[in-house]
């Protein structure tokens, strides 16, 4: 296909030039399926397993003729609550990925552009918050969110998690690959530090904002043992917790539990199917205009 | 010139570098992302695998949805938390709606956690400030925490208080495991007890005697190699017994042989100081594990818990292996899917095996209900009304009819439902025999101390590195996994001085 021929493929044969390409290609789509089936395989084991029914040993393919689709409606009448519990992950999740770049950006640039006083001290502190196991902090943190009477509502989800070191420090390190000279140039034009933020730095820094927002979007999503203690009505439950009521305490049927999985997985797989295209624009944006 | 085309390069070069690096970050995220969603649901937090409750497997699910009722007006507001899932948590919610049908003063509000681990550690969170269920549903081994929490109203006061008759009607051996220091701390809600399995066809074929209930080690080393087949290659085609490495059969083992598992008398009677398991009676056990796999007439699936347990399960419902060890609990689960997998296997039950001398009997295992000391008096008062609901003849017969755990009540056998039951299973009498002929000692009592999860953890680690050869002798690696549990109740110990 490629219309520069290399030197060596001059002497060969048209035809076997030809062979050599599709033999070429074939080995790139051959390694790239292996990749794409070998990430997708606990996705589609999860539909396997849903599909066989009430069976206490699957098998790796299912049955055509038997395959049942009903188990995803169950899962629905088994648990009134379950499209609840997507959307109180659905307004955690983003609330808490709004909160995190919002507070990460602002720290990572007074920390990246600004000078005052005691700024390494103020940096070392965010990163030194990176140390602290969260085991340690669920403790006060919870009696904080309990005394306020915070359980059972989505401030007692969200608060908690609305700054993060880890994204302060990775937004610190990509202000600072942007040159210096870009801030000096634009001040010297008439640019206020804000408006040089808002219309320089931020459309520049689209790859690491795009990072921070999936990192901090998935892992809010996949919390388990916050959301756990502080709701205690059904209602309030996220996914992760919800869903583990659907795991048969008695003999280990896969069926329900892994329809339920799926259900719960769309809505971000639909996300980080649309988002990724953005970001990967984002990303070979930033490179051109760098 | 120069110097700015330098610069760009660098800087084109770190963009670059940086590129990569958040792809990378992006691909691992999701992959690690699927991978979570797909092994299993989101992971609790550690130290809960080996841990799982013993009674874990009951009847095949049916998918029921079991709404609450709605609250009365005026009625007190009663919090209850429950860790059973599935089927069985349904049948958690149904038992709880009798009740709030039953009367109109108290409203039991019903919340179900993920599990039993996920349950007392909430709750283990909670005493730091938070509101505490009124009433809440512990594992066996929860036992010794709850006590520990001190915020707990032990059962006997209220017992005492209203003069109740209850006690000489509870199961005796199930009474006796929740019994500490002479005190009932809880209602036992969902009793269990283990039993070896086996397919009745495969013991008529091997002409071994499917109406035999008692074992010996030697005996069932025997039947297995008569019950092991291979095919023309050489290939095992069905294997005489198939398990997975369980500290609670271990535990089982150590009582039917009389000896203790922790030391002063499991606990029982002042808080037990050391844990004495790697005894005699432990590295009997273990060696006729080996044997038989050795002999290669059995099949170890390994350390116990999620897709090993499930492995073992299968294997025994589709006739590939005769023999397995489990709790009374899985009949029912064992029944309706052996019929699914083909119906070759015919499902029948003996007791667990046993040394020719041993003297002992089993530990039940499953939960209780406890009541905490929080809420107003009113709150209280519905928290014991409905821990009393509980453990009524009628509502055990009930329970135990759907789920397939002993009633923890004698006058549960008398209701017609209950004996409808037995008539239908055959095999839980066997499972009953054994409990009443268990010789009441502090061995058959069961072990109370408070790091159980992690002295499960340690023994079944020791066991798959005996049984897999890394550790030579059975002594040695339970030594090794004495010393480590100890060093844990040790550290627990300190804090509760």
């Amino acid at each position: 296909m490629s219309a520069q021929v290399s030197p060596a493929y001059r002497e060969l044969h048209w035809g076997t030039y030809q062979a050599i390409l599709l033999a070429k290609k074939a080995g790139t789509y051959f390694l790239l399926v292996l990749a794409s089936m070998l990430v997708l395989f606990p996705l589609l084991f999860a539909l396997s397993l849903a599909l066989q029914g009430e069976t206490i040993a699957p098998t790796l393919i299912p049955d055509v003729g038997k395959v049942d689709f009903s188990v995803f409606g169950q899962a629905f009448s088994k648990e009134k609550h379950l499209w609840r519990w997507i959307l109180n992950s659905f307004v955690v999740s983003v609330a808490v990925t709004l909160g995190q770049l919002l507070t990460s950006v602002l720290a990572a640039y007074a920390l990246s552009h600004l000078r005052f006083p005691a700024k390494p001290v103020f940096f070392f502190v965010f990163l030194g918050t990176l140390m602290i196991p969260w085991e340690s902090t669920i403790i006060p943190n919870y009696l904080a969110i309990t005394s306020w009477g915070w359980k059972d509502t989505y401030q007692g989800l969200i608060v908690p998690f609305l700054a993060s070191g880890f994204g302060i420090f990775l937004l610190r390190q990509y202000f600072l690959t942007i040159p210096y000279d870009l801030y000096e140039a634009s001040v010297i034009d008439g640019c206020g530090r804000t408006r040089y933020l808002w219309s320089i730095l931020l459309p520049l820094s689209r790859p690491a904002l795009g990072t921070l927002a999936v990192y901090a979007f998935l892992s809010t999503w996949n919390q388990y043992y916050w959301p756990l203690l502080v709701t205690d009505s059904t209602e309030w439950r996220t996914t992760q917790v919800g869903i583990a009521v659907f795991r048969s305490s008695e003999i280990a049927v896969y069926n329900l539990q892994m329809a339920a999985t799926l259900i719960v997985l769309l809505p971000t797989l639909i996300l980080l199917i649309l988002g990724q295209r953005q970001l990967v624009r984002g990303l070979t944006e930033g490179a051109l205009k760098g | 010139m120069v110097k700015y085309t330098t610069r760009r390069a660098t800087l084109q070069h770190a963009k670059k570098a940086w590129r990569l690096l958040t792809l990378t970050l992006i691909t691992m995220l999701s992959t690690g992302f699927l991978a979570a969603y797909g092994a299993h649901t989101a992971t609790p937090a550690p130290t809960t695998t080996a841990a799982a409750a013993p009674t874990v497997v009951a009847q095949a699910p049916t998918i029921t949805p079991i709404p609450p009722v709605p609250q009365p007006a005026a009625s007190i507001k009663v919090t209850f938390w429950f860790g059973l899932t599935g089927s069985l948590g349904n049948v958690v919610q149904q038992v709880v709606n009798k009740y709030n049908s039953s009367q109109t003063s108290y409203y039991i509000e019903a919340v179900q956690q993920p599990d039993y681990d996920a349950t007392i550690q909430k709750l283990n969170t909670s005493l730091a400030g938070g509101a505490l269920p009124n009433v809440v549903q512990i594992y066996d081994i929860g036992t010794q925490r709850m006590i520990d929490t001190k915020k707990i109203v032990p059962v006997q006061d209220l017992i005492d208080k209203e003069k109740l008759d209850i006690l000489s009607d509870l199961e005796p051996a199930v009474a006796r495991y929740y019994t500490i220091g002479g005190k009932l701390y809880s209602m036992p809600f969902n009793s269990s007890a283990p039993v070896m399995y086996f397919n009745v066809n495969a013991f008529k074929e091997a002409g071994l005697d499917p109406t035999k209930t008692i074992w010996t080690y030697d005996e069932v080393i025997d039947a297995a190699k008569k019950l092991t087949k291979k095919d023309a290659s050489g290939k095992v085609t069905q294997y005489g017994a198939g398990f997975t490495l369980y500290s609670w059969i271990f535990e089982q083992e150590l009582a039917t042989q009389g000896a203790l598992f922790a030391s002063p008398e499991n606990g029982r009677n002042t808080r037990a100081t050391q844990l004495v398991f790697n005894n005699a009676a432990g590295v009997n056990w273990l060696n006729f594990l080996k044997k038989l796999q050795d002999a290669g007439s059995a099949k170890s699936f390994g350390k116990d818990g999620g897709a090993n347990s499930s492995n073992r399960d299968a294997s025994f419902v589709s006739g590939e292996s005769v023999m397995t060890f489990n709790s009374i609990a899985a009949l029912r689960g064992y029944i309706s899917s052996a019929q699914q997998a083909g119906g070759k296997v015919e499902v029948g039950a003996a007791y667990i095996p046993r040394p020719p001398d041993a003297q002992g009997g089993v530990i039940i295992g499953g939960a209780s209900l406890w009541i905490t000391n929080t809420g107003t008096p009113e709150q209280q008062a519905g928290a014991w009304d409905f821990v009393k609901f509980a453990a009524q003849p009628a509502i055990q017969a009930f329970w135990s009819s759907n789920t397939g755990y002993y009633p923890i009540r004698k006058a549960a056998y008398d209701v017609q439902e209950m004996q409808e039951t037995l008539h239908k299973y055959p095999q839980f009498r066997v499972a009953i025999d054994q409990l009443r002929a268990t010789a009441p000692s502090p061995a058959t009592a069961g072990a109370v101390f408070g790091t159980f999860t992690s002295a499960r953890d340690a023994i079944q680690a020791a066991m798959e590195q005996f049984m897999t050869g890394k550790i030579a002798s059975a002594k040695a690696a339970l030594d090794q996994a004495a010393s480590q549990a100890n060093d844990r109740l040790d550290e627990y110990n300190s804090t509760m001085k």
